[in-house]
Protein backbone atom coordinates (compact mmCIF):
# COMPACT_ATOMS: atom_id res chain seq x y z
CA UNK A 1 0.00 0.00 0.00
CA UNK A 2 1.27 3.95 -0.53
CA UNK A 3 0.17 6.38 1.84
CA UNK A 4 -1.94 8.14 -0.48
CA UNK A 5 -5.34 8.57 1.21
CA UNK A 6 -8.33 10.97 0.33
CA UNK A 7 -11.44 11.26 3.18
CA UNK A 8 -14.49 12.57 1.50
CA UNK A 9 -16.97 14.45 3.74
CA UNK A 10 -20.23 12.42 4.77
CA UNK A 11 -22.26 11.58 1.58
CA UNK A 12 -25.61 13.19 1.66
CA UNK A 13 -28.77 12.58 -0.21
CA UNK A 14 -28.60 15.96 -1.16
CA UNK A 15 -25.31 15.26 -3.19
CA UNK A 16 -27.29 12.69 -5.55
CA UNK A 17 -29.60 15.33 -6.37
CA UNK A 18 -26.94 17.48 -7.38
CA UNK A 19 -24.86 14.92 -9.21
CA UNK A 20 -28.76 13.84 -10.75
CA UNK A 21 -28.63 17.65 -12.20
CA UNK A 22 -25.45 18.00 -13.48
CA UNK A 23 -24.99 14.48 -14.91
CA UNK A 24 -28.96 14.19 -16.62
CA UNK A 25 -28.94 10.97 -14.53
CA UNK A 26 -32.25 11.52 -13.17
CA UNK A 27 -32.86 7.43 -12.47
CA UNK A 28 -35.44 7.80 -9.07
CA UNK A 29 -33.04 5.52 -7.60
CA UNK A 30 -31.05 7.91 -6.61
CA UNK A 31 -33.15 10.46 -5.04
CA UNK A 32 -36.61 9.16 -4.48
CA UNK A 33 -36.89 6.84 -1.23
CA UNK A 34 -39.64 4.93 -2.16
CA UNK A 35 -38.18 4.14 -5.58
CA UNK A 36 -35.09 3.10 -3.63
CA UNK A 37 -37.03 1.03 -0.76
CA UNK A 38 -39.22 -0.97 -3.73
CA UNK A 39 -35.75 -1.95 -5.68
CA UNK A 40 -34.57 -3.71 -1.94
CA UNK A 41 -32.42 -0.50 -0.97
CA UNK A 42 -33.05 0.98 3.10
CA UNK A 43 -32.80 4.62 0.96
CA UNK A 44 -31.55 6.33 -2.01
CA UNK A 45 -27.87 4.82 -3.41
CA UNK A 46 -25.16 7.03 -5.07
CA UNK A 47 -24.78 6.61 -8.62
CA UNK A 48 -22.08 4.74 -9.44
CA UNK A 49 -20.47 7.33 -11.40
CA UNK A 50 -20.59 9.91 -8.96
CA UNK A 51 -18.17 7.80 -6.77
CA UNK A 52 -16.45 7.17 -9.30
CA UNK A 53 -15.91 10.78 -10.15
CA UNK A 54 -15.03 11.41 -6.56
CA UNK A 55 -12.20 8.86 -7.37
CA UNK A 56 -10.90 11.04 -10.12
CA UNK A 57 -10.71 13.86 -7.41
CA UNK A 58 -8.48 11.60 -5.68
CA UNK A 59 -6.35 10.94 -8.75
CA UNK A 60 -6.59 14.39 -8.88
CA UNK A 61 -5.24 16.01 -6.08
CA UNK A 62 -2.18 13.59 -5.84
CA UNK A 63 -0.48 13.68 -9.39
CA UNK A 64 -1.72 17.15 -10.29
CA UNK A 65 1.40 17.18 -12.78
CA UNK A 66 0.23 14.35 -14.34
CA UNK A 67 -2.79 13.22 -16.82
CA UNK A 68 -5.04 10.44 -17.28
CA UNK A 69 -4.59 8.55 -19.96
CA UNK A 70 -6.67 4.90 -18.53
CA UNK A 71 -9.27 4.62 -15.83
CA UNK A 72 -11.32 1.38 -15.02
CA UNK A 73 -13.62 0.88 -12.36
CA UNK A 74 -15.78 -2.15 -10.48
CA UNK A 75 -18.72 -0.53 -8.84
CA UNK A 76 -19.19 -3.23 -5.78
CA UNK A 77 -21.25 -2.33 -3.36
CA UNK A 78 -23.91 0.51 -3.25
CA UNK A 79 -23.60 3.92 -1.11
CA UNK A 80 -25.79 5.25 0.78
CA UNK A 81 -26.28 8.85 1.70
CA UNK A 82 -24.32 9.27 5.82
CA UNK A 83 -21.39 6.95 4.28
CA UNK A 84 -18.09 8.43 5.41
CA UNK A 85 -16.07 7.61 2.17
CA UNK A 86 -11.94 7.37 2.14
CA UNK A 87 -10.33 6.83 -1.05
CA UNK A 88 -6.99 4.53 -0.75
CA UNK A 89 -4.06 3.91 -3.65
CA UNK A 90 -3.43 0.25 -2.98
CA UNK A 91 -0.41 0.46 -5.31
CA UNK A 92 1.38 2.90 -7.83
CA UNK A 93 3.99 1.22 -10.56
CA UNK A 94 5.95 3.26 -12.80
CA UNK A 95 5.68 0.75 -15.85
CA UNK A 96 7.91 2.94 -18.24
CA UNK A 97 9.76 6.72 -18.00
CA UNK A 98 7.15 8.84 -17.17
CA UNK A 99 4.12 6.33 -16.84
CA UNK A 100 2.61 5.48 -14.11
CA UNK A 101 -0.36 2.28 -13.58
CA UNK A 102 -2.10 1.94 -10.05
CA UNK A 103 -4.94 0.77 -8.30
CA UNK A 104 -6.73 2.19 -5.78
CA UNK A 105 -10.19 1.92 -3.32
CA UNK A 106 -13.18 3.68 -2.38
CA UNK A 107 -14.44 2.29 0.86
CA UNK A 108 -17.08 3.60 3.73
CA UNK A 109 -16.29 3.63 7.75
CA UNK A 110 -16.96 -0.15 7.80
CA UNK A 111 -14.20 -1.02 4.96
CA UNK A 112 -16.61 -2.21 2.82
CA UNK A 113 -15.31 -1.63 -0.70
CA UNK A 114 -17.44 -0.19 -3.18
CA UNK A 115 -14.88 0.86 -5.84
CA UNK A 116 -12.17 -1.04 -6.89
CA UNK A 117 -10.42 0.52 -9.85
CA UNK A 118 -6.99 0.65 -11.71
CA UNK A 119 -5.87 3.70 -13.75
CA UNK A 120 -2.96 4.97 -16.10
CA UNK A 121 -1.43 7.88 -15.75
CA UNK A 122 1.10 9.93 -17.75
CA UNK A 123 3.86 13.05 -16.47
CA UNK A 124 2.80 16.01 -17.90
CA UNK B 1 -23.81 -14.27 -27.79
CA UNK B 2 -23.46 -11.53 -30.12
CA UNK B 3 -25.67 -8.81 -30.13
CA UNK B 4 -26.22 -6.62 -33.42
CA UNK B 5 -26.87 -3.57 -31.79
CA UNK B 6 -25.64 0.10 -32.05
CA UNK B 7 -27.47 3.31 -30.43
CA UNK B 8 -26.11 6.88 -32.03
CA UNK B 9 -26.11 9.78 -29.58
CA UNK B 10 -27.24 12.79 -31.10
CA UNK B 11 -24.28 14.98 -31.60
CA UNK B 12 -23.45 17.02 -28.51
CA UNK B 13 -22.12 20.21 -27.92
CA UNK B 14 -19.56 20.89 -25.09
CA UNK B 15 -20.45 23.87 -22.86
CA UNK B 16 -18.41 25.74 -20.50
CA UNK B 17 -21.16 26.22 -17.73
CA UNK B 18 -21.82 22.68 -17.96
CA UNK B 19 -18.03 21.69 -17.26
CA UNK B 20 -17.91 24.25 -14.97
CA UNK B 21 -21.05 22.82 -13.07
CA UNK B 22 -20.30 18.97 -12.90
CA UNK B 23 -16.50 19.44 -11.97
CA UNK B 24 -18.18 21.52 -8.94
CA UNK B 25 -20.48 19.12 -7.82
CA UNK B 26 -17.66 16.50 -7.99
CA UNK B 27 -15.47 18.87 -5.58
CA UNK B 28 -12.95 18.74 -8.55
CA UNK B 29 -10.27 21.84 -7.77
CA UNK B 30 -7.96 21.80 -11.16
CA UNK B 31 -8.39 25.42 -12.61
CA UNK B 32 -7.97 24.02 -16.04
CA UNK B 33 -12.31 22.60 -15.54
CA UNK B 34 -13.03 26.45 -14.77
CA UNK B 35 -10.85 29.22 -16.46
CA UNK B 36 -10.31 29.26 -19.90
CA UNK B 37 -6.98 31.40 -19.78
CA UNK B 38 -5.72 28.73 -17.57
CA UNK B 39 -6.86 25.92 -19.68
CA UNK B 40 -5.29 27.76 -22.72
CA UNK B 41 -2.12 28.31 -20.73
CA UNK B 42 -1.69 24.88 -20.54
CA UNK B 43 -2.15 23.84 -24.29
CA UNK B 44 -5.53 23.09 -24.22
CA UNK B 45 -8.07 25.06 -26.80
CA UNK B 46 -10.90 25.65 -23.97
CA UNK B 47 -11.87 24.43 -20.44
CA UNK B 48 -11.66 20.98 -20.03
CA UNK B 49 -13.98 18.17 -19.91
CA UNK B 50 -13.15 16.29 -16.32
CA UNK B 51 -12.75 12.44 -16.45
CA UNK B 52 -16.24 11.39 -15.92
CA UNK B 53 -17.91 13.50 -17.93
CA UNK B 54 -18.34 11.22 -21.07
CA UNK B 55 -21.79 10.29 -18.84
CA UNK B 56 -23.07 13.81 -19.32
CA UNK B 57 -23.04 13.03 -23.32
CA UNK B 58 -25.02 9.83 -22.48
CA UNK B 59 -28.10 11.42 -20.03
CA UNK B 60 -27.86 15.04 -21.22
CA UNK B 61 -28.73 13.80 -25.05
CA UNK B 62 -31.41 14.26 -27.28
CA UNK B 63 -31.09 10.15 -28.08
CA UNK B 64 -30.53 9.42 -24.15
CA UNK B 65 -29.15 6.60 -22.10
CA UNK B 66 -32.83 6.04 -21.56
CA UNK B 67 -33.75 5.44 -25.07
CA UNK B 68 -30.71 2.88 -24.93
CA UNK B 69 -32.35 1.45 -22.11
CA UNK B 70 -36.11 1.11 -23.67
CA UNK B 71 -34.48 -0.25 -27.32
CA UNK B 72 -32.91 -3.11 -24.80
CA UNK B 73 -36.14 -3.31 -22.95
CA UNK B 74 -34.39 -2.76 -19.85
CA UNK B 75 -36.15 -1.01 -16.47
CA UNK B 76 -33.28 1.27 -15.64
CA UNK B 77 -34.76 0.48 -11.75
CA UNK B 78 -33.32 -3.02 -12.57
CA UNK B 79 -30.47 -2.58 -14.01
CA UNK B 80 -27.03 -1.88 -12.15
CA UNK B 81 -23.84 0.05 -13.49
CA UNK B 82 -21.09 -3.15 -12.30
CA UNK B 83 -17.93 -2.31 -14.62
CA UNK B 84 -16.76 1.38 -16.24
CA UNK B 85 -13.39 2.00 -18.02
CA UNK B 86 -12.77 5.19 -19.81
CA UNK B 87 -9.57 5.65 -22.53
CA UNK B 88 -8.46 8.61 -22.81
CA UNK B 89 -7.31 9.39 -26.33
CA UNK B 90 -8.04 13.78 -26.79
CA UNK B 91 -9.36 15.96 -24.69
CA UNK B 92 -13.01 16.90 -25.16
CA UNK B 93 -12.96 20.67 -24.48
CA UNK B 94 -15.84 23.04 -24.41
CA UNK B 95 -16.69 23.74 -27.95
CA UNK B 96 -16.29 20.76 -28.93
CA UNK B 97 -18.77 18.99 -30.88
CA UNK B 98 -19.28 15.51 -29.88
CA UNK B 99 -20.74 12.34 -31.16
CA UNK B 100 -21.11 8.91 -29.54
CA UNK B 101 -21.58 5.64 -31.09
CA UNK B 102 -23.10 2.75 -28.84
CA UNK B 103 -22.38 -0.98 -29.51
CA UNK B 104 -23.39 -4.08 -27.66
CA UNK B 105 -20.35 -6.22 -27.32
CA UNK B 106 -21.25 -9.17 -25.71
CA UNK B 107 -24.61 -10.01 -23.71
CA UNK B 108 -24.53 -12.89 -21.12
CA UNK B 109 -26.63 -14.65 -18.50
CA UNK B 110 -25.24 -15.71 -14.88
CA UNK B 111 -28.16 -16.68 -12.54
CA UNK B 112 -31.08 -14.65 -13.52
CA UNK B 113 -28.73 -12.08 -14.23
CA UNK B 114 -27.89 -10.24 -17.66
CA UNK B 115 -25.09 -8.86 -18.02
CA UNK B 116 -24.83 -6.27 -21.09
CA UNK B 117 -21.31 -5.33 -22.32
CA UNK B 118 -21.44 -1.96 -23.98
CA UNK B 119 -18.76 -0.18 -25.84
CA UNK B 120 -19.09 3.62 -26.84
CA UNK B 121 -16.63 5.39 -29.30
CA UNK B 122 -16.75 9.38 -28.57
CA UNK B 123 -15.33 11.60 -31.55
CA UNK B 124 -14.93 14.69 -31.68
CA UNK B 125 -15.75 17.53 -34.89
CA UNK B 126 -11.87 16.62 -36.16
CA UNK B 127 -13.42 12.91 -36.42
CA UNK B 128 -10.43 11.96 -33.33
CA UNK B 129 -11.77 9.44 -31.39
CA UNK B 130 -11.79 11.52 -28.23
CA UNK B 131 -12.93 9.05 -25.71
CA UNK B 132 -13.53 5.02 -25.73
CA UNK B 133 -16.24 3.91 -23.20
CA UNK B 134 -16.59 0.29 -21.92
CA UNK B 135 -19.54 -0.41 -19.43
CA UNK B 136 -21.19 -3.48 -17.99
CA UNK B 137 -24.53 -3.41 -17.36
CA UNK B 138 -26.39 -5.77 -15.10
CA UNK B 139 -30.03 -6.51 -15.09
CA UNK B 140 -31.49 -8.17 -11.74
CA UNK B 141 -34.37 -9.93 -11.79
Amino acid sequence: MTNKQLNINQVQAIDFVKYSGVSGDFNPVHTVPEVAQKNGHSQPIAHGMYIMGLATKALEEWYSKHHLLKFEVRFLSPTYAGDMLTITEKSNTEIKVGYFQGIIEVTDSQKQVKLKGNYELKRD
Amino acid sequence: MKEEFTHYYQSFEIERGKIKSFAKVLGLKNPIYYDKEEAQRMGYRDVVAPPTFPTVIDFCNDNDFYQLFSRLHLNPEKVLHGEQSYEYLEPICAGDTITGTVTLERMDEKRNMKFYHLKTIYRNQFKQISVISNSTLIQIP
